[in-house]
């Protein structure tokens, strides 16, 4: 039932992208897109994902940056990469 | 902080070499001493680092020293020598400690912080003891990192294009695989794999076997036995096998290997390459696994490998190599030196980590999976459970409930329920939601385990904690949260949060499971008070030395200036002189330093004397009388 209703949103979702023009139907794809810094609407590619991922390490990853928060971004980053790519 | 992160990068640099792969240049002297005091000469002591006796049992008959458990089961090198057990920590913090000293002599500034390489498939036990023996060694270890992660960088560093890579890293006692992708200075992990029981030094073995059982078919006498014999059969297999990397066979010859009522016996044979790999063909065989289940768990295929980089010293056997290209249908790159690229990844990292060097990051995973115990899914193993994912509502949608015993001591039936899955990319945090298994249960202990196995009890257990004051409530009820989070460290910590009350219970896996925080402290003491014991001795001969010199030196401008000076400050100087050289006879080093300091005072005075006397002499005296 869950696996359904997952392929049947990110099928919806895609579809969505250009009846409606920027909104995603998948709240959560939407969120992660945001995360890595990827574009709302256009269609997700491998390439795209990745090199946003590796933008987000150069920021973030806790070795690079001194900054405090730094840990916890990367961590989202890690979660919305690997949520991404299980859709391509 | 430029001279702070060259420290770091000697060390990495240095450090590395020698303590990963076992050959080079103190080791020869040691391999020397094995042979002549096999019970006291540590070998391969990164197998038992971190580890429990019964982990170890086949590698423990393999070496010449005893290895003896404590109480606790864990693993202790015995040296009957001084009539002490060693932990493993402290023989490779004095191997560490070596190796600092090299370096802070090369640099000639004092080294305090360094990364240290691991095998990516040590467990976190092997990972925190091996900071115990940093620690011990009187380093602040900045990072542990993983070998074959440390090679990637060495080798990717100067690039910049887009690849796939391998690193096949066959080492004296360990082999990691592992797949990355190098992109725009981002070195991700993609899968790591590997066997900590497999290494060049089985390689010996089955070489010194082979020797061993002609000899004992041949002469009926068994090798094995004598331990001053095995060490010197290994040390001629490793020679050997070698060897065989560039020779296609190569004699072996070991004479007095031991004596009867006859006479002396000698071996002496042909080894041939075939008959080598013939003898370790399942060990090649056994390379093979963990290449298929890195690839699988990166979700590549053998065409997707830009690069197979061979690491490690083993990995220049002709056989390995042969394994390795026909596996992959690549042709490996030995571009890199196998036994230094680790180290100079370790430097690149420690340059990251001081801020040297920028724009690379490495994206390194968890080698095994972390979880708890449980007694099961709930869907699968309690349908009476009132409780399914079904009822839960939005994002818990996704969680698998899992149920949770009470019990204090991990039973025999219990499963472990991952919670941070192997291979993710550190740092992270990830969590599950458990419940109770039992009507009115209010306590439930988490046992914190990491490996692959179905079983609890067949996994690492790293440590537990207990969950109290659950509110009795029908099984299945409770919603308990269990989060794990690995930080950028690789400290590893584990919360527990009743759901109905908010009672958390946390813990963070800080030591090792073989040292208590207290040993380790002890041996830090301890480890300095040698270190404070070797300084003060070295300064012992170092004085002695130089006093050997000033006694030298004065005789000879007594001989050459003796003329030229008054009687009375000649005699002076003459009883001075002798005084230095009955304490350098039998005085402590501060009387020597004294007497020197007397000495030098008098010669002052006659070389002043000297000078007034008449200057063309004066100018033959030089400055100082021992410069």
């Amino acid at each position: 039932e869950d696996e359904d209703e997952e392929s049947y949103s990110s099928r919806n979702s895609w579809r969505s992208n250009f009846q409606f023009g920027s909104v995603l139907s998948d709240p959560i794809e939407a969120s992660h897109r945001e995360t890595l810094g990827l574009s709302s609407w256009a269609p997700l590619t491998l390439e795209d994902v990745k090199h946003a991922y590796r933008a987000c390490a150069l920021k973030w990853h806790p070795d690079d940056s001194t900054k405090a928060e730094a840990e916890a971004k990367f961590k989202f980053c890690n979660v919305a990469y690997e949520s991404l790519i299980k859709k391509l | 902080m430029a001279s702070s992160a060259a420290q770091i990068h000697a060390l990495g640099g240095i450090g590395i070499a020698t303590y990963s792969s076992s050959s080079k240049s103190n080791l020869n002297s040691a391999k020397r001493q094995a042979v002549v005091n096999p019970e006291n000469t540590f070998s391969s002591v990164k197998r038992f680092i971190g580890s429990r006796m019964d982990e170890v049992a086949e590698e423990s008959k393999q070496v010449s020293y005893r290895v003896v458990k404590d109480e606790n089961e864990n693993v202790k090198l015995d040296c009957p020598a001084i009539g002490k057990q060693f932990a493993a920590e402290e023989i490779s913090a004095q191997v560490l400690r070596k190796l600092v000293d090299d370096a802070s002599s090369f640099l000639d500034e004092k080294v305090t912080r360094a990364v240290i390489t691991v095998p990516a498939y040590f467990n976190d036990s092997q990972r925190r003891a091996t900071k115990d023996a940093g620690r011990i060694a009187g380093l602040d270890v900045l990072r542990i990192i993983n070998e074959p992660t440390a090679a990637s960088l060495a080798y990717g560093f100067e690039r910049k294009s887009n690849e796939t890579i391998l690193v096949f890293d066959l080492g004296g006692g360990t082999f990691d695989v592992s797949v990355l992708e190098v992109s725009e200075g981002v070195f991700q992990v993609l899968s790591t794999c590997g066997d900590t029981h497999l290494g060049g030094d089985d390689f010996d073995k089955r070489v010194v076997d082979w020797l061993a059982s002609n000899f004992k078919k041949d002469e009926g006498i068994d090798l094995l036995k004598d331990k001053q014999a095995l060490q010197r059969l290994t040390e001629a297999a490793e020679k050997a096998k070698i060897e065989l990397s560039s020779l296609t066979q190569t004699n072996i010859s070991l004479p007095f290997i031991t004596a009867t009522a006859d006479g002396p016996k000698h071996i002496e044979t042909t080894l041939t390459r075939t008959k080598f790999r013939e003898l370790c063909s399942d060990l090649l065989d056994r390379c093979k696994t963990p290449v298929e289940n890195s690839l699988r768990d990166a979700r590549l295929k053998f065409k997707d490998i830009d690069e197979v980089i061979l690491v490690g010293g083993s990995t220049r056997i002709p056989a390995v190599q042969e394994v390795v290209r026909k596996l992959t249908g690549k042709e490996p790159n030995v571009t890199v030196n196998p036994d230094e690229v680790v180290a100079l990844g370790a430097a690149v990292q420690a340059g990251v980590l001081a801020g040297d060097v920028s724009h690379i990051v490495l994206l390194d995973v968890t080698p095994l999976s972390l979880g708890t115990n449980t007694v099961g899914d709930v869907r699968k193993r309690c349908r009476e459970c009132t409780t399914s994912t079904r009822n839960l509502r939005g994002s818990e949608r996704a969680e698998v409930l899992q149920v949770q015993r009470r019990n204090e001591t991990l039973r025999t039936d219990s499963v472990m329920s991952k919670i941070i899955p192997r291979n993710t990319t550190l740092p992270t945090s990830k969590s599950k939601v458990f419940t109770t298994v039992d009507d009115g249960q209010t306590r439930v202990r988490f046992h914190v385990l990491q490996g692959e196995r179905e079983f609890a009890r067949d996994n690492k257990c790293l440590g537990s904690f207990l969950l109290d004051g659950i509110p009795p409530a029908p099984r299945g009820v409770p919603k308990i949260d269990v989060k794990f989070d690995i930080d950028a460290n690789g400290i590893l910590s584990a919360t527990a949060t009743d759901r109905a009350t908010g009672n958390k219970q946390e813990i963070t896996i800080t030591g090792s499971t073989t040292l208590s925080k207290d040993e380790v402290e002890k041996m830090v003491k301890e480890a300095e008070r040698f270190a404070k014991d070797d300084k003060q001795k070295r300064e012992a001969i170092d004085t002695k030395n130089q006093a050997d010199s000033v006694v030298y030196q004065t005789e000879k401008q007594l001989k050459e200036f003796g003329e030229k000076i008054p009687g009375e400050v000649k005699e002076k100087i003459e009883s001075k002189l002798q005084e230095l050289e009955d304490k350098i006879g039998s005085g402590s080093t501060q009387e020597i330093k004294d007497s020197m300091a007397a000495l030098n005072q008098v010669m002052q005075i006659g070389q002043s004397m000297c000078n007034q006397a008449g200057p063309e002499a004066g100018a033959g005296a030089g400055p100082s009388p021992w410069r």
